[in-house]
């Protein structure tokens, strides 16, 4: 009997019965037309389900096409002879790769040929060289030898030694199809004499979403099989579209959580920030389960009638409970692989110890290929204190719990089973104990060190156990709620969904799945969003509005499962390939900085010699990257100070080959000599640091600067400075750093944005003011520059970001830096006549190369020498004038300390504040 | 006693002790209904070799073999 019959059918009847006056049942023809009724009510519920996730930018652009691709193909699918089902699946999952592969790095064009040809291809071919060493005829472990050669052969090109730039991203992919579903695959044939269809076994392996999901639920070879349409078909699809409608759901829980309520492990600062801290983290596996309820989702369209992923785990009684419920297909796997076979060979030798040794090995195997999957995925792997004691204790939990119900058993129940009062009660504690276990275990995970876990706990106060106990007592009625209450009411339990019947899934699916989405679709429409223009909703509409395309510029350090699908360098031409974006860079290497909590927000530290940013990278005693100087200015010098970012800084080149150290060399070597030998030094002392915006030129000059006493600063302007400044001023805000001006708040309240707020729309809410925020900070630069006394001068220096130069934006900033009294120094012609590769460092690094920063040096002290505003000639004339004249001498460092008994050390405290220096 | 009662009477008296014999049926699922858990099937399987005189594979402890009373008894009486 087929769906149609239990629903549609029956309404259809009643309709025949009207139309025809006739008791006479429909016939297959009335069959036929209620199942493709109820095919295309599963096709607008899919069509749904793809609108929401482009809607609200959920999931990579290249898995959006796939659903696209999968929502479309299984109405043909379907359609077909049974048959040609699997082939067509196949075909249809291959497409898919080169569809997403073949996307070029350049995005100019929607698809590449060559590329998807190239790519896919590779894939193909490795995966079926893979699958065939499972076929060879001969032993088990010889296949197992066989593959691990293989393995190591493909992590060779892995690990970056022998691969093309074009292939880098097949790796991943490759690994996230292969790395477990081959060891299932192998162990399922060994243990079977039958050899699988190859239609069947190319399905299990190339499966439709698998392409653009690295993070991929391990599917067992043999459910694979089995599921295959064992079920009515319409009941099936069904039960995917309520799959893919819950994990829509769940992820859209995931960003609400993650952008509003978690928290980092440093962020912690008061008892209710540490309960925040300890819930919320070990609610961020809906990101797990919501991916892999939308991938299965996706597969039971193609017939595949797969078991739920993970079922109600916050729900779970005990740990054994929870290992149960948290990754079913992970467990099926361990279970399968090692723990059943483990126990089997050491049962002879006494339940209790094989127990034991099962269950420790399963977990000590889990550790591993948690640390095999991240070596895969993102090319490196780390040992971490907290991911190996989760894995302990967690593995210690559910062994202690195995023993206790191998003794004393555990009460089972039959889908028609009642809990009476005091089952249900202590069922009730135990889960809200479990989940405050469960909770403890997923934050230490989440924490960079275990050292820094324990000392989150001196911030636990009467606040962390109030909300605590308040998430607790919901846990404890959500059990009763859902666990309980429908046995107490007589009623029998409505059994797994997975056995509901078709009309009764139709009529639940569209309440708890389908309308909940229309909703949500409609309430991300802008029409509906303007409506909704309420402060007090701003941070749920913020949450909408980040989509996962701004992932790339999320910064945030996050658990495991974070980290092994966020952005990096390892795989970034992955993401790019799947976003169809150019993701910003992000430096991953060594960083000498420590905090500061003002607008710099970190500063160099001093004596430091190692291998940073790109280039071999020193800072003198006061934490400059440039030669040492004393404190107090040498008689009969001219000081100039010079501020920056990365560039000024000298990002990638040596420090004899920045514009500032060729500047004060050529300043040294022939003007002091042409003033008559009265100047007897030029000092440029560069203040600069990579990430430095506006703002915090404004901290180094009351933190830093004005203890050397410059007679001039130039400030280095970027048209960079628009954005830079509107990053800081939220930047400030989102950790907690005081902002002492009135002027900073008002903006921040005008533009909407709150420390949740995401970056990216951040700055976009912020762009309108971005104008402002430059002219302010200028202007405080001058200000400051002036009650110091020194000169203020800005030179407008381009970068090879910004070339070719955009003529309003330049002109803009100079404006804004004439209006704020600033001399002006523009350089927009520096680079004339030179070719960007010539003057920039390699394409990866936008910085400027050793000869760029001569242009700068020669330019600049063409400028300086020659513009009667700043007159540098005749201001060293009057510097050395001051110091022949009356003015005593100035006397050295150890003079002026050394008579009032100031050790050097509180010169160090003097600069640097609270911090103890090294 | 035949085996399929055997096994029904086993699994009652260990795992269901408090409910319905009338509501276990030789078709009802015990695997993927969660009745047989991990250490469900390991007793289980102890249980029937020591009952049975037969030794089951690792491989056989799956719902394909042990998901209803009378998939557990085809597998007793292929071995036996």
């Amino acid at each position: 009997m087929t769906w149609s019959s239990s629903a549609v059918l029956g309404e259809l009847s009643k309709i025949y019965t009207r139309l025809t006056g006739s008791n006479n049942k429909p016939d297959a023809r009335w069959n036929a037309i209620a199942e493709h009724f109820g095919l295309l009510l599963i096709f607008a519920q899919v069509a749904l389900i793809a609108l929401v996730l482009r809607e609200l930018d959920m999931q990579t652009s290249g898995f959006r096409r796939v659903v696209y691709v999968a929502a479309v193909g299984f109405v043909i699918h379907h359609l077909l002879p049974f048959k040609l089902r699997l082939p067509f699946f196949v075909l249809l999952s291959v497409g898919a790769i080169f569809l997403v592969l073949g996307t070029p790095n350049t995005y100019h064009s929607l698809w590449d040929v060559a590329i998807g040809l190239s790519r896919a291809g590779a894939i193909l071919a490795i995966g079926a060289a893979l699958i065939g060493i499972c076929h060879l005829p001969i032993g088990f472990w010889k296949r197992a030898g066989l593959l691990v050669v293989a393995g190591g052969m493909v992590a060779i090109f892995r690990a970056g030694i022998f691969s093309s730039a074009d292939l880098a991203i097949i790796w991943p992919i490759l690994a996230a199809i292969f790395m477990f579903r081959i060891i299932i695959y192998l162990y399922d044939l060994s243990a079977s004499h039958n050899r699988p269809p190859v239609t069947r076994s190319l399905a299990y392996f190339f499966l439709i979403p698998n392409v653009c999901c690295t993070l991929f639920p391990v599917i067992d070879f043999k459910a694979f099989c089995r599921s295959h349409y064992n079920d009515v078909p319409l009941a099936i699809y069904q039960r995917g579209v309520r799959r893919m409608g819950r994990g829509v759901i769940q992820l859209l829980i995931y960003r609400l959580i993650s952008q509003l309520l978690a928290i980092e492990a440093t962020e912690v600062a008061s008892g209710t920030d540490l309960i925040q801290f300890l819930i919320t983290n070990s609610f961020l596996y809906l990101k797990v389960s919501g991916l892999f309820h939308l991938i299965v989702g996706l597969l039971l369209l193609f017939g595949f009638n797969l078991p739920e992923t993970n079922y109600r785990y916050f729900l779970a009684s005990s740990f054994t409970d929870y290992w149960r419920r948290v990754n079913i297909y992970w467990k099926d796997f361990m279970m399968k692989v090692f723990y059943y076979p483990t126990f089997f060979k050491l049962k002879k030798r006494g339940p209790t110890q094989a127990l034991i040794v099962a269950t420790l090995w399963t977990f000590f195997v889990t550790w591993a290929l948690h640390l095999y999957q991240t070596w895969w995925l993102k090319g490196t792997v780390s040992v971490t204190w907290p991911d190996s004691l989760f894995w302990l204790i967690l593995g210690l939990l559910v062994l202690a719990n195995s023993l206790w119900e191998m003794r004393r058993g555990r009460k089972r129940r039959l889908a028609s089973g009642r809990y009476d009062a005091g089952d249900a009660t202590w069922l009730a504690l135990r889960t809200a104990g479990t989940f405050a276990c469960i909770c403890l275990l997923w934050s230490l995970w989440n924490t960079p060190s275990v050292s820094l876990w324990v000392d989150l706990w001196r911030y636990a106060d009467r606040h962390t156990l109030m909300w605590g106990a308040s998430i607790l007592a919901v846990i404890l009625i959500a059990t009763i709620v859902l666990e309980v209450l429908p046995t107490l009411r007589n009623q029998p339990s409505p059994g797994p969904a997975d056995e509901w019947s078709p009309a009764v899934l139709f009529r639940k699916d569209l309440l708890q799945c389908s309308l909940p989405l229309l909703l949500i679709y409609m309430l991300a429409q802008p029409a509906v969003q303007s409506r909704l223009d309420d402060p007090r909703l701003q941070p749920f509409r913020d949450t909408v509005a980040t989509g996962d395309s701004m992932m790339g510029y999320d910064a945030r350090a996050r658990g495991y499962y974070e980290q092994l699908t966020d952005m990096d360098e390892s795989n970034r031409q992955l993401w790019e390939t799947l976003m169809r974006k150019q993701m910003p860079m992000r430096y991953s290497g060594p960083m000498p900085m420590s905090p500061v909590k003002d607008f710099r927000f970190r500063e160099l530290l001093p004596s430091q010699h190692l291998q940073a940013f790109d280039t071999d990278f020193q800072t003198n005693r006061w934490g400059m990257r440039d030669r040492d100087y004393e404190l107090a200015k040498p008689s009969g010098s001219l000081r100039i100070a010079l501020l920056g970012s990365s560039h000024v800084m000298g990002w990638g080149v040596r420090q004899e080959e920045v514009f500032e150290t060729i500047l004060e060399e050529r300043l040294n070597n022939t003007h002091a000599a042409s003033a008559g030998g009265l100047v007897n030094r030029f000092e440029l002392l560069n203040f600069s640091v990579q990430s430095y915006s506006p703002l915090s030129q404004i901290s180094v000059l009351q933190n830093r600067v004005r203890l050397f006493k410059p007679d001039i600063v130039i400030f280095v302007a970027h048209l960079a400075d628009f954005e830079w400044a509107a990053y800081d001023v939220h930047k400030a805000l989102r950790r907690r750093v005081p902002i002492p001006y009135e002027h900073l708040p008002r903006i921040l309240h005008e533009a909407r944005v709150v420390p949740r707020t995401h970056e990216v729309l951040a700055s976009m809410r912020l762009k309108p003011f971005e104008s402002e925020l430059v002219a302010w900070s200028y202007k405080k630069i001058v200000e400051e520059c002036r009650a110091m006394g020194a000169l203020p001068l800005c030179i407008f220096l381009p970068v090879p970001n910004d070339l070719p130069l955009k003529g309003d934006r330049v002109d803009k900033l100079l404006a804004l830096a004439a209006q704020a009294g600033f001399i002006l120094i523009d350089l927009s012609n520096v680079y004339d006549h030179q070719h960007l590769e010539e003057i920039r460092l390699e394409e990866r690094l936008h910085h400027i190369n050793p000869k760029g920063h001569t242009l700068i040096a020669d330019a600049l002290y063409k400028q300086l020498m020659t513009d009667p505003r700043i007159d540098l000639v005749n201001r060293g004339r009057r510097v050395s004038v001051s110091v022949a004249g009356s003015s005593p001498a100035k006397k050295s460092l150890s003079e002026v300390y050394h008579g009032k008994h100031i050790e050097y050390r509180t010169v160090h405290q003097e600069l640097y504040s609270e911090r103890v220096p090294p | 006693m035949n085996i399929g009662q055997s096994i029904k009477s086993y699994i009652l008296s260990e795992f269901l002790p408090d409910e319905d014999p009338a509501q276990l049926t030789d078709s009802t699922p015990l695997i993927t209904t969660g009745i047989l858990d991990s250490i469900a099937t390991l007793k289980l399987v102890l249980f029937l070799e020591e009952q049975f005189s037969i030794s089951i594979e690792a491989y056989e402890a799956d719902s394909e073999h042990l998901d209803t009373i009378e998939l557990i008894a085809k597998l007793v009486r292929s071995k036996s």
